[in-house]
């Protein structure tokens, strides 16, 4: 029960989405990116030209291949939780 | 977490099946809003912002006479719910309202009700986003907010002033929860800011305390296209701080908004001469300002004994006896013209100018703002 | 729902090898316990020999309301027996299990036949006589002189504060509709919630579901209820969002009925909450509160009843701030447009001395309604309170006079026709004018008197600005300015109702307050007073 996370109710009219702040943005990039593919058609084609390009130009950063598995819904806990402790950073391939 | 900058507050260790918010309401350590609790990492994320010693002490501060330091400062700005940045600010106010001359225990401890009022000038406004401009000194903008609101706490919980007991408020006023504004030397060019008038370089941030004790109560003035005009509107209000028939024995904050310094700037009027304007028109012989069994007003009592720790009124002799001619004597509203403090603040439309209530007796200060980390 | 016609709600409870459903199709007992309790202890063999007597044919289920009790309690009683895991809790709510341990036997379709709770030897015996029957086997052999005849039952767990409300946000029928936010394990709740710009730049209490139910728990009326529709956003005010927005402000729950008819006031058509909040002279809500309830809550009438440091009043008044920022959508730099704003607008709220000023009438009577109503006013202001200092006055004319001059600088020392205007009279200033035999009426008729001048002196001049343009020409109908107009005598407040006087502050201190007025009547606002719900059986 305590790791359950605190849940507070919206005081507005719900018309806005509920915001939040970035994480703040590192200088350097180093350790493991994490390339998300979200299950949209070419996300493998877009993800694999930028695995090569981080490879490339990025030597000493490794990738490491993730997949939601459908777009209709957000990422399944195991999934983010995967990311969360193997990798430092995570680009999506998003939209088709 | 390991501590390198907390130094020796003492820890209090709330169960997990405690309400937090409730506890620091029972602790008694509110104004009778929430609180952020100040956990030890908030507090370092405070002190990260200074170059001073969390052990450093700014003051002894009465009631309690406890040494203010600048830890126990960074506790009650996170309580107060300031952004990390603001401590800067936050420590220059404790500085200032906890400098001798502020008297702070008379502000506090008087039934009038005084509370201290924060100007901001300097570059510090923009760096941390303090509102100089529309609803200024109403609500919404967190630097205002928690940075007048951080000082209070710092009065209540480390100074130990709380309502009911040394702080014997009459009635009391919403400033006394937190009022702290910008000015907005941007919008009046032709005016000297406030801090540089108190003799600081016009880059320097700079925070100014004031006690006042009520307001502000605005005046309303849409028609007036001179300044003299305006500036007489201004007067008239000015004269009825406190009692419109009684001088005004303390400092008074006047605070104009953009439409109405246009006004009066288009007619190249400086700060200094609406000064002289107010004094003008809200000067009256001392004839009609003396009270009656049908009218309020200067207390008769005031004529043969003036107490010796308000400034000295034109009406007496060097002894201290009554001049012949008393009653013929232009009461000034203001002893100095240098009592009234006039910034410009506000939003760009609107023709008001807001007037704070003066407490007879207290001494503003101004204190240097300490560069970022 | 405990009635033997409806049968007991379905539930799947894991019993460590196995999911149990109800109903099972048997007759079944539950015996809801929790590991801590000395009564549930003392009911334990007797539970162990049912299940070892009756089990083939009746179920018999302990229910374990927290999951290291249940194994502790299992392996000291040796039970080999099911024992349900209800540590979350929800079963207990569902079936309002007040007290443990509570025995239920149901029939097979989950009617309930009987029940009993705390430990009564009586009532265990005619259980297992019960179970005897049903089962068609022998009663179990109890040495029942072992045993007290009876020992009351402990609190159960789904009842303890926190619990509760958490379990009755997350059932079926929860009153909780508004979007909930989940707060990640690292994110900083409080900040969070400035992120979220639901705040009025001071901290929050978070509003979560156990807090807002709570807060509900003080109003009989149903959350969901639409009290009111605000602009700019015409977004329903339901009974639940306002109980979040106090939640917010810091309310405790004893303040919502408060709260609630304040919410109420403002939204009140006459009122014009837009017009005031979206004016550049920065109108806000006063709220003013009579009656019985601001003893039972602590609302402060008496020292700095207008200033920090007393919860009831700072919160209130807050929380109907936070009430038109969220779900009516004014924020400065928004709709808000006040120029210079005043920090009456972050709260104020407090409550008449009436029983310091015994021989005036408070103003929830002057305003209709009884004495021991409790009523909240709200009326917009646009700053203050600014003081008047009198100190040696000692007749009513000249003490009158002086909080007449006072009242006459509002807006402009030249303009006249002031709206509502809220006048603080402190105790000592009250006892010179009662002392003499004067009412707030004889108090309101001294202010109009000393206000009162011929046109001429109201009108601008190349001095001072004053009456002119639009509001000279409401005093001309239409008509060009004559000799004789310069002579009409000209009050400072249009009508002698409209000062609003009440009795406030500490005991010592010889300074009245007055507040600023907006526009009343036709285009402005008008005061309104609302009668404060009270719920027998809480709040005091």
């Amino acid at each position: 029960m305590t790791t359950e996370n605190l849940v507070i109710l919206d005081p507005t009219d719900e018309r806005e989405p509920v915001r939040r702040e970035l994480t703040q943005r590192p200088e350097t990039i180093s350790g493991t990116i994490a390339l998300l593919d979200i299950s949209k058609p070419r996300g493998d084609v877009f993800l694999n030209r930028l695995e090569s390009l981080i490879a490339e130009r990025l030597p000493g950063v490794a990738t490491k291949r993730y997949m939601k598995p459908t777009v209709a819904r957000p990422a399944p806990e195991d999934v983010k939780q995967a990311i969360r402790q193997e990798a430092d950073f995570v680009i999506e391939a998003l939209a088709d | 977490m390991t501590s390198q900058r907390i130094g020796r507050a003492r820890q209090l260790t709330i169960s997990a099946s405690d309400d937090v918010d409730e506890f620091l309401f029972d602790q008694g350590l509110t104004d009778g809003l929430p609180v952020v609790p100040p956990t030890p990492a908030r507090v370092e994320r405070m002190l990260a912002q200074t170059r001073r010693d969390p052990l450093e002490e700014i003051g002894i501060l009465p009631p309690n006479l406890a040494p203010l330091t600048v830890e126990k400062t960074a506790i009650n700005a996170v309580m107060a719910g300031c952004k990390a940045e603001y401590f800067p600010t936050v420590l220059a106010g404790v500085e200032a309202i906890a400098d001798d001359s502020y008297g702070l225990h008379g502000s506090g401890a008087t039934t009038m009700g005084g509370a201290p009022v924060l100007i901001v000038n300097g570059p510090v406004r923009e760096r941390i986003g303090i509102n100089s401009a529309q609803n200024a000194l109403g609500q919404g903008n967190r630097a205002n907010a928690t940075i007048g609101r951080a000082v209070r706490l710092v009065i209540r919980n480390v100074a130990g002033h709380r309502p009911g007991g040394t702080e014997r408020a009459t009635i009391g006023w919403p400033g006394k929860f937190t009022l702290c504004f910008g000015e907005w030397e941007e919008r009046a060019p032709t005016w000297t800011p406030m801090h540089v008038e108190r003799g600081f370089a016009a880059g320097d941030s700079v925070i100014t305390a004031m006690t006042q004790s009520g307001g502000p109560t605005q005046l309303i003035d849409e028609t007036s296209r001179t300044a003299k005009a305006l500036a007489g509107s201004i007067g008239l209000k000015v004269a009825g701080q406190q009692h419109p028939r009684i001088p005004s024995m303390g400092e008074l904050i006047v605070v104009i908004s953009p439409e109405h310094y246009d006004t009066l700037a288009a007619d190249g009027w400086t700060k200094d001469d609406v000064r002289r304007r107010i004094q003008q028109v809200a000067a009256r012989p001392l004839r009609d300002l003396l009270e009656s069994d049908q009218m309020g007003g200067f207390p008769k009592s005031a004529l043969d004994s003036w107490p010796p720790f308000l400034p000295p009124l034109p009406i007496h002799n060097p002894d201290g006896s009554l001049r012949d001619d008393a009653m013929d004597v232009i009461m000034p509203k203001f002893g100095n013209d240098s009592m009234i403090t006039i910034v410009v603040a506000g939003g760009g439309a609107g023709k008001f100018t807001s007037i704070l209530d003066p407490l007879a007796g207290q001494v503003s200060v101004s204190k240097k703002i300490e560069d970022p980390v | 729902m405990t009635t033997a016609s409806s049968a007991l709600p379905n539930f799947a409870l894991d019993d460590g090898t196995a999911q149990r459903r109800f109903p099972s199709g048997r007759s079944t007992l539950l015996c809801f316990v929790k590991e801590d309790c000395p009564t549930c202890r003392l009911s334990m063999p007797l539970i162990r020999e049912m299940q070892d007597r009756y089990g083939e044919h009746v179920d018999v289920w302990a229910v374990g309301q927290d999951s290291e009790g249940n194994a502790v309690l299992i392996d000291e009683y040796g039970l080999s027996g099911p024992m349900l895991d209800d540590s979350a809790l929800k079963v207990s709510f569902a079936y309002e299990i007040d007290t443990v341990p509570t025995l239920i036997l149901t029939d097979g379709d989950g009617h309930e036949q009987r029940r009993f709770h705390g430990f009564g030897r009586d009532d265990f015996r005619d259980m297992t006589t019960e179970l005897s029957r049903l089962s068609g086997l022998g009663v179990a052999a109890v040495n029942w002189d072992d045993y007290p005849e009876m020992m009351p039952g402990c609190g159960s767990k789904s009842m303890e504060p926190g619990i509760y409300e958490r379990l009755k946000a997350e059932a079926e029928g929860s009153p909780i509709r508004a979007r909930r936010i989940e707060v990640g394990q690292n994110e900083d709740v409080y900040e969070l919630l400035y992120e979220q710009g639901v705040t009025d730049g001071l901290p929050v209490m978070p509003p979560t579901p156990e807090r807002v139910v709570r807060m509900l728990e003080y109003t009989s009326r149903d959350p969901q209820e639409q009290i009111a529709v605000l602009p700019p956003n015409l977004a329903p005010v339901t009974i639940e969002k306002v109980a979040i927005n106090a939640v917010l402000a810091g309310c405790k729950p004893e303040y919502f009925p408060v709260v609630l008819a304040a919410t109420e006031a403002i939204a009140d058509e006459r009122f014009n909450v837009h017009g005031a909040i979206a004016t550049t002279m920065g109108g806000a809500p006063v709220l003013i509160v009579n009656g019985p309830i601001r003893e039972q809550i602590g609302l402060n009438s008496g020292q700095g009843a207008l200033g920090q440091g007393f919860r009831a009043n700072a919160t209130i008044g807050r929380a109907v701030r936070l009430v038109i920022r969220n779900i009516g959508g004014h924020r400065p730099g928004g709709t808000e447009r006040s120029t210079i704003g005043w920090p009456g607008k972050y709260t104020l709220c407090f409550a008449e001395a009436e029983e310091r000023a015994p021989t005036w009438t408070p103003l929830h009577v002057e305003r209709g309604f009884q004495p021991q109503d409790s009523v909240v006013t709200a009326v917009i202001q646009t700053a203050g309170p600014s003081q008047v200092i009198d100190q040696t006055s000692r007749t009513p004319e000249a003490l009158g006079g002086s909080i007449g001059l006072k009242a006459a600088m509002a807006r402009h020392a030249k303009l006249p026709a002031i709206g509502e205007t809220v006048i603080i009279v402190s105790p000592e200033h009250y006892d010179t004018l009662a002392r003499a035999g004067w009412t707030k009426d004889d108090l309101r008729r001294r202010i109009q008197e000393v206000g009162e001048k011929p046109l001429r002196e109201w009108l601008a001049d190349e001095e001072s600005g004053g009456l002119a343009g639009a509001t000279l020409q409401q005093f001309l109908h239409g008509k060009d300015l004559t000799e004789a107009d310069l002579d009409r005598p000209i009050r400072k407040f249009r009508e002698d109702a409209w000062l609003m006087i009440v009795v406030a502050g500490g005991g010592a201190g010889k300074w009245s307050g007055v507040m600023d007025a907006f526009g009343t009547g036709a285009g402005g606002t008008m005061a309104v007073s609302r009668k404060i719900e009270t719920i027998a059986g809480v709040g005091a």
